[in-house]
């Protein structure tokens, strides 16, 4: 029998860091309706939303660096990262509340200015916080345990589980969307928002503390107060956090396919429900995938998986393409055909959802392994920066593309029409279907210079093992202060 | 209020400094090594309950390429389903129907109960197979296959007028069982090696 690998990190404490990042997403995943929602529900100009989508993606370039590292020079007894998912939650839900009810607290409001003034601040607000508790969250699997094992485990429950639990609010508020539209259920569509934001709210208090709550940080800070200034300069010589960077940023183009799902299936098929079904099977073997990781990564190491999955997925995607490029709008020929595609990407989404986060782990260890100094806070706040941007720049892209391939709305509420022109629907399901992944393949290039892998990684990993078993003596007295 | 693990003197709840303002020690760190070894001993003890749970689902669903084909397979009614089920009412006419108000839910009750149970009851199947190495799995997954089974052809010859992807489900379900009984032996196969 295999020597079992060794865990600091027990099953209940990964339980809670994964339901925690449960009650995150919960909210977060209904930001793929950003452009749908500020358009169709609370009325403002594309124009408008999609100005407001780059703007504050630009902001987050400073926003999100800063806050890592401010966190990266946060010392308490509690931790470094701790106390942000201790404080966080309570302003969090607020704020999400806040940014989901502006067509139900602004109902009476006809000024489209004082519109777009309410969805500035509410998702200004919104987006700092949520970034004060992303950050140390993601940054907490790498100091939850030193062993690379334990780490895994934390990101692979963490994904698992939000993925079980924190689609349900997209699922929710795609029922309710339809029960609203076709008046099965007696409520608006600003109503509808208000209540799944209600829900969000409640799964961040309930679930995103639990992060604070139950997990603990077992990596020792070497450093006593490290400037923010000294973290910058050690993220710019941290050349192999840097490439996965630009292969992330490089990436947007892939999630436009995620944007223009969302008007495909409202649009083209003019069935949001339609999403659910064909997300099913994927979502069960999804789940089963997370137990073929520590397999997989027997056989290949984190930069092979990358290709693969990069690769795989423009297969797949120019096969579905040309499959449907007659039959887009035939659902009898497109779910199948998409069940099929869903069921593919799932195996390899789920290794995207944990492998990158892993590699920035490995990264910040080769920082630490190079000068001494570890910095989850300001690696984590590209990461989640990243993620952010390439969300809002599809968004954004994506409300900018309509116009161009001929959908637009005219009127309001009850009274509003689509237009579409003649290849709008095609167009559509290439954006959705082959486009992103076809060109995403682009975001490959920079892990042709990624090189924390084979022998390189493993003498990493082995001589922090002996540091920090060093570290450890050392500070077991009564710590580095003593 | 909490207490500093060296001096045992209260500290507040809210007191965020690293360390005890009674005896300054770093209670982040203090007796790390000890906490390290305890967190390892009672990681092991989780670890230990649940790698038998895992290694059971393992074992009953991705052990084998036969097991993973089944697991595949349970899917396939998802979409033989969205083909003509009862004339030229499928999954998707129905959902679509429903949603626009434009079918007689009351009209098609038996059509509408057969394609909800039958997704249901897969489920059920699923769920089921991931325990097909346990205790009574075998027979488990015959029962709950065989309820399936029973139900979806009974509702039916009760609606009359099947299609298409009503027959293609059924076979699908009739392969379920062969599936059972091939991935039986490879699962005692496995418990035989092991």
């Amino acid at each position: 029998m295999a020597q079992r690998e060794r865990h600091y990190v027990g099953v209940k404490e990964n339980l809670a860091y994964g339901l925690a990042n449960a009650g995150q997403v919960f909210g977060y995943n209904l930001n793929s309706y950003f452009s749908l929602f500020f358009t169709k529900v609370f009325l403002i100009p594309q124009k408008a939303v999609s100005k407001m989508i780059f703007i504050l993606g630009i902001w987050d370039t400073i926003n999100d660096p800063l806050m890592g590292g401010i966190i990266d020079r946060t010392r308490t007894r509690y931790g470094k990262l701790r106390p942000y998912l201790l404080f966080i939650p309570l302003p969090l839900a607020i704020a999400t509340v806040a940014l989901w009810s502006g067509p139900l607290f602004m109902q009476d409001v006809e000024s489209t200015t004082a519109k777009i003034v309410y969805m500035y601040v509410s998702y200004f607000i919104w987006e700092m916080l949520y970034t004060l508790g992303d950050v140390p969250f993601w940054g907490l699997s790498s100091a939850i345990s030193p062993l690379p094992s334990d780490r895994t485990a934390a990101i692979s429950s963490a994904r698992m589980i939000s993925t079980l639990i924190g689609g349900i609010s997209t699922t929710l508020l795609v029922l309710m969307m339809d029960g609203s539209e076709n008046h099965i259920i007696p409520i608006s569509l600003p109503q509808v928002f208000f209540i799944i934001s209600l829900m969000c709210a409640a799964m961040l208090l309930g679930l995103f503390s639990l992060a604070g709550i139950k997990c603990k940080e077992r990596v020792v800070q070497t450093v006593k107060d490290p400037s923010i200034l000294a973290g910058f300069k050690v993220l710019v010589k941290n050349k192999p956090l840097l490439m996965i960077v630009i292969g992330n940023v490089l990436s947007t183009v892939g999630a436009l396919a995620g944007a223009f799902e969302t008007y495909y299936y409202a649009e083209v098929v003019s069935l949001n429900s339609l999403k659910i079904v064909i997300a099913i099977p994927g979502a069960i073997f999804g789940f089963v995938t997370y137990l073929l990781i520590p397999k997989l990564k027997k056989k290949f190491d984190n930069r092979q998986i990358v290709f693969l999955n990069g690769i795989t997925r423009a297969v797949v995607s120019v096969i579905v393409f040309l499959i449907g490029m007659n039959h887009y709008n035939d659902i009898k020929v497109v779910v199948p055909l998409l069940l099929i595609q869903n069921f593919i990407f799932s195996f390899f989404n789920t290794i995207n959802m944990v492998i990158p986060t892993e590699m920035i782990g490995d990264t910040i260890d080769y920082m630490e392994w190079k000068t001494g100094e570890r910095n989850e806070g300001v690696s984590f706040s590209v990461l989640t920066f990243v993620g952010k941007l390439t969300g809002s720049v599809s968004a954004s892209l994506c409300t900018a593309i309509l116009p161009i391939i001929g959908l637009t709305y005219q009127g309001s509420g009850v009274d509003r029409v689509t237009i579409k022109g003649d290849n709008t629907d095609l167009l559509i399901w290439a954006f959705f279907t082959v486009v992103p992944y076809v060109l995403g393949l682009v975001s490959l290039i920079p892990y042709f210079f990624y090189d924390l892998t084979g022998k390189k990684l493993k003498k990493i990993r082995d001589d922090m093992e002996v540091r920090r078993a060093e570290n450890s003596k050392a500070v077991s007295g009564g710590g580095l202060d003593e | 209020m909490s207490k500093c693990p060296k001096c045992g003197k209260e500290i507040g709840l809210f007191y965020m400094k690293e360390n005890c303002p009674h005896c300054n020690v770093n209670l982040l760190y203090y007796n790390l090594e000890e906490r390290l070894k305890s967190d390892e001993e009672q990681a092991n003890k989780e670890y230990d309950a649940v790698e038998k749970f895992i290694g059971l689902i393992k074992l009953s669903s991705i052990s084998s390429p036969v097991l993973i084909i089944r697991l595949v397979l349970f899917f396939i009614p998802l979409g033989t389903m969205c083909l003509p089920m009862y004339g030229d009412l499928s999954l998707i006419t129905t959902i679509k129907g429903l949603i626009a108000g434009e079918l007689d839910a009351g009209g098609a009750m038996l059509e509408l109960v057969s394609m909800v149970l039958v997704i249901i009851l897969s489920l059920a199947v699923i769920i089921a197979s991931l325990f097909s190495a346990g205790k009574n799995g075998f027979v488990r997954n015959m029962i709950f296959s065989a309820v399936n089974t029973v139900v979806f052809i009974s509702l039916g010859i009760a609606a009359g007028n099947m299609a298409v992807g009503w027959y293609l489900t059924l076979a699908v379900l009739i392969v379920e069982f062969v599936f059972h009984i091939i991935c039986k032996k490879s699962i005692d196969k496995k418990q035989n090696v092991d």
